[in-house]
């Protein structure tokens, strides 16, 4: 899900900065000496899952963990994941620092909507604890793809966006599934 | 401010990291050393070893070097770059290896090398742009329909090896992958834990200074 440097446009670029800077500055209130310890942790384990690729067919995808996040964290997760993509895109070239406000947009935003999602307190008949943690992970990864898939779309790229959309499809469940056990886990020991 | 110069402080260490990317045009490769900031390598020296071979280069202004492929070894060559100031870097290329590799993608570099040479630019660009999706993950990748023969032509050599490239029509792509160690992956969770003390640190002092003024009205 991340975008390479060279690849989107001046405009897209500086677009990226303009939404996600002024999204950092606010969920960056969000952060205290109590939740500054969890998001740390979180960020490094969004670093750490990107490395950690599934094979599908000829290619690979790796996880993103945008729901789990945003589950956990709320608007915080916004902060974790700009962090961990500004150390991915210095230290291992995974995005960049032009693409920075746009990869950080893309995903941070999902994050920030599945937390929203998460916590509207729908029909508990369908609703249940289980749909939501499954849901967590799979809008994250669609709702990021989405927005992906719209960036590509406004700079000539639709054509490879939409082989990124079909390509994360699998994704979805696998963090879905992910989601599940972990938010499960994490509401049982009564961390959430 | 000095948290800033302290956040800044691995930008200067990474935005020079060399890489190499290998073109195979057909009856040619070219050569391609860059650095991460996308600034290509120029004049840098380029050495190419295999069983009974060993030859020097340099690149050109544009960073490339073209080879003829009949005058290089078939065997597994180790091609490296050097910089200068400690850039270097190295990969290893087997001229049979391109058309193994999986048809996929060309790679984001090759669309800044020469775009008002692309003939297909569009279709190079979406190609780069699912390579670097992350989608693949091969350290060699081949592209159908890619750029065209051009870089090869503006290319050079100082060894007099380099031939003006003919009109490729697959045009396969592999380049040199920073390894990622398990030191790596500490450092960068290091960082992260680091930007989140500094965060925690600007708060806790905040705090304290609402409270320092509280006390003294």
């Amino acid at each position: 899900m991340h975008i390479s440097e060279g690849i989107l446009n001046t405009p897209t670029l500086v677009g990226g900065y303009v939404v996600a800077l002024p999204i950092l500055g606010y969920t960056l209130r969000s952060l205290n000496v109590d939740n500054i310890v969890k998001t740390a942790a979180f960020s490094a384990l969004f670093l750490i899952v990107s490395f950690i690729h599934i094979p599908i067919g000829p290619s690979s995808i790796h996880l993103l963990f945008i729901g789990i996040l945003g589950a956990v964290l709320g608007q915080a997760a916004f902060v974790a994941i700009f962090v961990a993509l500004f150390i991915q895109g210095l230290m291992f070239g995974f995005g960049g620092i032009y693409v920075l406000g746009v990869n950080a947009s893309i995903m941070g935003i999902a994050a920030l909507f599945t937390s929203y999602i998460y916590n509207l307190r729908l029909d508990a008949k369908f609703f249940t604890p289980n749909v939501r943690y499954f849901a967590a992970g799979f809008l994250g990864v669609l709702l990021g793809t989405i927005f992906l898939f719209i960036v590509m779309s406004l700079n000539g790229l639709m054509g490879a966006g939409v082989t990124v959309f079909i390509g994360n499809i699998p994704l979805m469940f696998v963090e879905g599934i992910i989601s599940l056990i972990v938010l499960r886990y994490l509401a049982r020991i009564k961390k959430l | 401010m000095k948290y800033l110069l302290i956040l800044l402080v691995p930008c200067a260490l990474f935005a020079h990291r060399l890489n190499i990317v290998v073109y195979d045009d057909g009856d040619t490769i070219t050569l391609k050393g860059y650095y991460s900031a996308q600034s290509v390598c120029r004049n840098c020296k380029v050495e190419i070893q295999a069983k009974d071979f060993n030859k020097v280069y340099k690149t050109s202004e544009k960073g490339l070097v073209t080879l003829a492929k009949k005058e290089l070894p078939k065997t597994k060559m180790n091609i490296s770059i050097n910089g200068g100031d400690g850039h270097f870097e190295q990969m290893s290329y087997k001229l049979e290896q391109s058309e193994e590799a999986p048809t996929l993608a060309t790679d984001a570099p090759d669309a800044n090398v020469n775009p008002t040479t692309t003939g297909n630019a569009k279709a190079a660009k979406n190609e780069a742009a699912m390579a670097d999706m992350q989608t693949s993950s091969g350290d060699t990748k081949a592209s159908t329909g890619g750029t065209n023969s051009t870089t090869g032509a503006s290319a050079s050599s100082t060894s007099g090896a380099a031939v003006s490239g003919a009109e490729p029509k697959h045009r396969a792509v592999t380049r040199s992958r920073p390894e990622i160690s398990a030191y790596d992956i500490g450092s960068a969770l290091g960082y992260v834990f680091g930007v989140f003390g500094i965060i925690a640190l600007i708060l806790s002092r905040r705090k304290g200074g609402k409270k320092g003024s509280g006390c003294c009205h």
